[in-house]
């Protein structure tokens, strides 16, 4: 089975909308005489978002559904976008998950020593003074999407002649390794992008 | 709570099978039967190949839903349900006109995955055309029905969907 794209009912929505948009773009075509947009488009993309609807609606898991969806979904082409704006459902596709969703900010702040500072993936408890890697709590974060500012400077990534730091994403967290140890009062605020499902 | 007749239609991706629900609300404990009369638009009675009465029996022992597999081609048609008293008292009715054109569904959901694996067959212009009629069809029969209440004229349109169904050689 193909992955879907967008949810079943999420690319029928877009399929509707996109149809009339596209009327519209005919309309003026023939109004001006000239372009080339595909005077079929519209009822193509009427029908073919007509028929998974019907089928939709008695068999949700009817194995055809994902790829007439993406069928679907390659038709709206450039009006998704104008879709997804008048639907009220604007976002974008989680890449790890192929679902809509929108991006978040998202800010970690604390200080070594004092409150309760991100987990150490080494101890499994907050990280302490001496301490040189911790758990940034977000699923879906974007890559290379988070900034750490350390005691109120901009830390630099992966260096060696100053105190830096790397980070490895996964779907479930991002893990930040620093170059030395961090000691008691150390300040971080972190901050970052991550996707969520709409 | 007194009782109040009614009944729901649905259809499944099988084409053939006809769902009806009893949807009534309410009690009358001097029910004993229901019975179901589907009629054609011709006036006649759809019914179970052998049966000797125009009606489908629907008892109380079969529960609230009753699957007729009985649909060879698309229908529009009128949907009466009896709840009866003994001896065959027609106490209660109800009649609906349902458009049932699931085999020309399936048939343009066919035609979908068509399109699928053969993105450009569109520009082909008998097969376009001939999608288009094919929409018009199911469009139309459902319209006449809920709109106009017009069972002939859904009956016709259903027919035009199944001849091109019936002979998709020749139109697509």
């Amino acid at each position: 089975m193909s992955n879907q794209i967008y949810p079943t009912n999420t690319a029928i929505t877009y399929g509707y909308i996109s149809s009339y948009l596209a009327q519209v773009d005919v309309a003026k075509q023939l109004s001006f005489n000239g372009g080339s947009i595909n005077s079929k488009l519209p009822i193509q993309i009427l029908m073919a978002t007509k028929t998974i609807e019907e089928i939709d609606n008695i068999d949700p898991t009817d194995p055809n559904i994902p790829k007439c969806v993406n069928y679907l979904v390659s038709l709206c082409g450039k009006y998704i976008a104008q879709a997804q704006n008048i639907s009220g459902s604007g976002g974008t596709v989680n890449p790890a998950t192929g679902k809509i969703s929108t991006i978040a900010a998202i800010e970690v702040q604390f200080t070594i020593g004092s409150g309760t500072p991100p987990i150490d993936p080494n101890t499994n408890n907050p990280i302490i003074s001496g301490g040189t890697q911790f758990i940034i709590p977000y699923t879906y974060i974007l890559n290379k999407s988070v900034g750490i500012v350390y005691n109120n400077v901009p830390l630099p990534i992966n260096i060696s002649t100053a105190i830096s730091y790397t980070i490895t994403y996964t779907a479930d967290n991002a893990v930040v390794t620093m170059n030395q140890g961090v000691s008691n009062g150390d300040l971080f605020v972190v901050t970052g992008l991550q996707y969520v499902n709409i | 709570m007194s009782f109040v007749q009614n009944f729901s239609v649905s259809q499944t991706l099988t084409a053939s099978n006809l769902i009806i629900t009893d949807t009534s609300v309410g009690t009358d404990a001097s029910i004993v039967d229901r019975r179901i009369f589907l009629q054609k638009a011709d006036g006649t009675y759809l019914t179970p190949s052998g049966s000797t009465t125009n009606y489908i029996d629907f008892p109380l022992s079969a529960g609230s839903s009753i699957t007729l597999n009985i649909l060879d081609t698309d229908y529009s048609i009128l949907i009466t349900v009896q709840w009866l008293y003994s001896s065959n008292v027609v106490q209660y009715f109800k009649t609906t006109l349902f458009d049932l054109g699931q085999y020309a569904i399936n048939f343009s959901y066919q035609i979908l995955q068509t399109q699928v694996g053969n993105p450009q067959i569109v520009n082909d212009n008998n097969f376009w055309g001939n999608l288009i009629r094919l929409y018009c069809d199911i469009f139309n029969a459902n319209t006449a029905v809920t709109v106009g209440n017009d069972q002939y004229s859904s009956q016709f349109a259903l027919d035009d969907a199944s001849y091109l169904r019936n002979n998709q050689n020749l139109f697509f």
